[in-house]
């Protein structure tokens, strides 16, 4: 008996020292971890680190986390955790500038009102409870940065979105946006025909919101100190002075974001509003070619992206007949074409572009190519010459060949690059070839900055100035003198993420979303792509047929009733419906061979699969077990014999 | 030192040579496939991880490990070999932490036997490796948690089924407060304080955590103080059991 009760005096004792030792180590032990991630996810990247460690100014953040109603939900307990232990680390790195404070905004409290005066977002909950899960940061001078809610979907972007608001806190200066445009993005005077100006697009407007935004000429030699972000639209002919004041800045880690087109749509240049013909032959193309080649990517020249696996729909034929056909030159990109980490297309659902043109890495650049958006396979690169003049998308469907790649439509390009220009600013070499050193005045040579013959560039390139247009992706309606304004696609989003990403500079940009990567199976993805290839053709040619039929028996069921609803047929056309029936039958059948033909491959892998890994190693254990009993009875038995 | 190494081989053999390891071997290997890829739909996802795979772990080791577990002592107790064993020149603890060793290594090499479904992610696509690592080391922690509780509920008993009975149970309550609906009826309950002090003891809590890739300091402190606290207290219970 007394034996018994040490030993549950010592039990009890071993049970509160597991628990002590546990609250301790949760205490205490907070960074110690051992990140054995591909990408390292669990450590603050360098451009975060960078970000901190450049942070000279006080700085306050206030973590608001609802304790309880945190706990009753163990996903959004550890997000919360694993928030706070973020923005520890955060304050950690910053050598005492970020003082974190955790505030649990209880019901009624005083916390809880100033968490809602902020602007976080209170989430009720099933138990009648309010969560509150959002930061809010202050500067020195008393701005505020507010995160309302850190939604546990979003996870990925966590050190991303707490980067940017510590980068925003300390850059309150918003910085110069400057715009060199061929287009009348920022509206202009009345034209003949109509009585107001013309309106500036609405993406300069969206901009304008947030950033001082500077219209610059397109014969600009020099880029103001003061411009955060340089913005390229729809560059034609640009002068060379200009190129090298382009040059000179990207190579100084000037952000950019370059919009080059084949063939853009809303480039009315020189043509006469009275006389419509009169755009017609002129060239709608834009490009930067001496500054793409050394910046290492080309924009594939008279060739547009024609991806007819994303082609919208529009009208044809005349007036009395119109008709939809999906035209392969405008196309809507969804989430699947477009980069699920990078920052600015990430969270962007349906992407429109019109006539976009093909980017592509040039074999020996020395800079990183990204594509941020992409075509699906089902593309082709069709001439320009196709829809110079009047477009016939149906004739392009009809000789559409898909190449069954994927063409990049929007890029980020950073790392080293060398100067387009050499020989220096073509600005100083004199027309006659002699010598550039001697200048009368002796004055010029003051000021002027010395040329850059390399850098690392951090642009973005966006294949097609159409995308920028009110027309595709905004709708403007007047309802009671005001204009609503409706979105219908997410190009002003794109905009506006990448004016902001490149103004967050090199730091920002360099933190990638982290975190649940898409890791498709390779093998499985190859066996679809080549199923596609091979059937797709016959499956394309098997639709188009089934809808001529379907037609053809529409066709005849109503010509033979004009007017009445009965349906009244000769015997001669009951035999013509009957055959046409079958025919719609065969073809529904072999769609359905090609369809299972397409899965088949797939399918028989898969079941290769589940077979060796469910019956594969068990089968050899089973094996070895029977072995071994099989070699002890053997040997049991000879031992007994020789006994 | 020597003691140790000595009856932890001697238990690990003992192992292979009877049927019932190769019959556990047998189901686990089985049962964890069939739960990855016709319940947790490995192939069909398409994404080359080892969630679906590493999902079932805590459930497995629940009903298998109490298994493995209930003839460490229940058999030598029953059978009187217990005295026989503690007149060699051991000490309890010696053979405690052997024999918890041998049926943890032997854990491991049915772990291993796994590497079917860590070869065909690896064939049919590209893996984060180091999180796969990660949670194979976490599993392996997991299942020594589970071990030391199953050892000692068989140390508590001279009857093996009462032992794997005991085991499940004493193990469930280590993974029943990560369910969701528990944790939200407990709620209602109990002060927020304790609430989160029952459900950082959970298992599968910790083991989630690991499998993100991170191991964690605090995880493998837990999993190691569980490891210990239950095997102190399975060398209590043979203590005083000696007597009887």
């Amino acid at each position: 008996m007394h034996k018994t009760m040490i030993a549950l005096a010592a039990g009890a004792l071993g049970l509160v020292l597991l628990l002590a030792v546990n609250s301790l180590a949760n205490a205490t032990l907070r960074s110690k971890r051992l990140d054995l991630t591909k990408d390292r996810l669990y450590t603050l990247s360098e451009g975060s680190t960078r970000i901190v460690e450049s942070i000279d100014e006080p700085i306050n953040l206030y973590f608001y986390c609802s304790e309880d109603a945190a706990t009753k939900i163990a996903s959004v307990q550890r997000y919360a955790t694993r928030v706070r232990e973020m923005l520890e680390e955060f304050a950690l790195r910053s050598d005492g500038k970020i003082a974190l404070e955790s505030i649990d905004p209880e019901p009624f409290s005083e916390a809880e009102e100033r968490a809602s005066a902020e602007g976080l977002q209170a989430i009720p909950l099933q138990t009648g409870e309010s969560l509150f899960l959002g930061l809010v940061g202050s500067n020195a001078v008393g701005e505020t940065e507010v995160i309302p809610f850190f939604d546990p979907s979003k996870e990925r972007f966590l050190e991303y979105d707490l980067a940017k608001l510590l980068y925003t806190l300390t850059h309150v200066e918003k910085g110069v946006v400057g715009v060199i445009s061929s287009l009348p993005i920022q509206g202009g005077p009345p034209s003949p025909m109509q009585q107001r100006p013309a309106a500036p697009w609405q993406i300069i407007t969206q901009t304008q919101e947030f950033f001082e935004t500077r219209f610059l000429p397109s014969s600009v030699t020099e880029i103001p100190d003061d411009v955060r972000v340089l913005v390229i639209v729809h560059p034609k002919n640009l002068g060379d002075a200009t190129l090298y004041a382009i040059d000179q800045y990207v190579l100084g880690g000037g952000n950019t974001l370059v919009f080059v087109d084949p063939h853009c749509d809303a480039d009315t240049a020189g043509a006469d509003p009275m006389d419509p013909m009169s755009g017609m032959g002129k060239s709608k193309a834009s490009g930067l070619p001496k500054l793409l080649r050394s910046w290492g990517l080309e924009l594939v020249a008279d060739k547009f992206v024609g991806d007819r696996g994303n082609a919208l729909p529009v009208e044809v034929g005349t007036p009395l007949r119109p008709r939809r056909v999906n035209f392969v030159g405008f196309v809507e990109l969804g989430s699947r074409d477009l980069d699920a980490d990078d920052p600015t297309t990430s969270l962007l659902q349906a992407l429109r572009f019109g006539i976009p043109g093909a980017l592509r890495p040039l074999p020996d650049a020395t800079t990183t190519f990204h594509a941020l958006a992409h075509s699906s396979e089902d593309a082709m690169l069709v001439d320009t010459s196709a829809i110079q003049y009047v477009p016939d998308p149906e004739e392009i469907l009809r000789t559409f060949v898909p190449d069954m790649q994927r063409f990049t439509l929007a890029a980020r390009v950073t790392g080293p690059a060398s100067s387009a220009f050499p020989d220096g600013s073509p600005a100083k070499l004199p027309e006659d070839g002699s010598p550039a050193d001697e200048d009368p005045e002796g004055s010029t040579d003051e000021g002027r900055a010395a040329h850059r013959a390399e850098g690392d560039v951090n642009l973005i390139v966006v294949g097609d100035c159409d995308v920028l247009a009110d027309r595709f992706w905004v709708q403007k309606q007047s309802f009671a003198g005001a204009t609503l304004i409706s979105k219908t696609a997410d190009n002003g989003d794109f905009f506006a993420n990448c004016v902001e990403n490149l103004a967050g500079g090199e730091n920002l940009i360099a933190i990638r979303a982290a975190g649940e990567y898409q890791r498709p199976f390779e093998r499985v993805e190859e066996l679809r792509r080549e199923a596609e290839a091979a059937y797709l053709q016959e499956k394309r040619e098997l639709e188009t047929k089934q809808q001529e039929i379907d037609g053809e028996i529409n066709n005849l069921i109503r010509s033979a009733t004009p007017g009445s609803t009965q349906v009244i047929l000769t015997k001669e056309q009951q035999e013509q419906l009957e055959s046409m029936r079958e025919e719609r039958e065969e073809i529904r059948r072999r769609l359905r061979d090609v369809e299972y033909g397409l899965r088949k491959d797939i399918e028989r892998l898969g079941t290769k699969v589940k077979l060796a890994n469910i019956l594969l190693v068990p089968a050899l254990v089973g094996l070895a077990a029977l072995g071994l009993g099989v070699f002890r009875s053997a040997r049991a038995k000879s031992s007994r014999r020789s006994s | 030192m020597k003691n140790l190494f000595y009856i932890t081989r001697r238990e690990l053999g003992g192992y292979f040579s009877t049927p019932v390891a190769y019959v556990f071997l047998f189901i686990f290997l089985l049962l964890a496939g069939v739960l990855t890829f016709l319940l947790g739909g490995l192939y069909e996802n398409g994404q080359a991880d080892l969630r679906s795979f590493f999902f079932w772990h805590p459930w497995l080791y629940l009903f298998l490990v109490p298994a493995l577990s209930m003839r460490l002592w229940a058999e030598e107790r029953r059978s009187g070999t217990i005295e026989l064993l503690l007149t060699l020149p051991v000490t309890l603890w010696q053979v405690v932490v052997g024999k918890f060793l041998a049926a943890w290594a032997f854990t491991g090499v049915a772990l291993l036997l796994t590497f079917p479904v860590w070869f065909t992610v690896n064939y049919l696509g590209e893996p984060d490796n180091g999180t796969i690592l990660a949670s194979y080391a976490g599993s392996f922690f997991m299942a020594g948690g589970f071990l030391a509780i199953g050892a000692f509920t068989s140390a508590l008993t001279k009857n093996q089924v009462i032992a794997f009975v005991l085991g499940i149970v004493t193990c469930f309550l280590f993974v029943l407060f990560s369910i969701p609906p528990v944790v939200e009826f407990m709620g209602k309950a109990v002060p927020a304080g304790v609430l989160s002090t029952i459900t950082s003891f959970s298992f599968p809590t910790h083991f989630q955590s690991i499998q993100m890739g991170v191991i964690d300091i605090r995880d493998a402190v837990f999993f190691l103080s569980v490891i210990v606290f239950f095997l102190f207290a399975n060398a209590l219970a043979l203590d005083v059991k000696k007597a009887k």
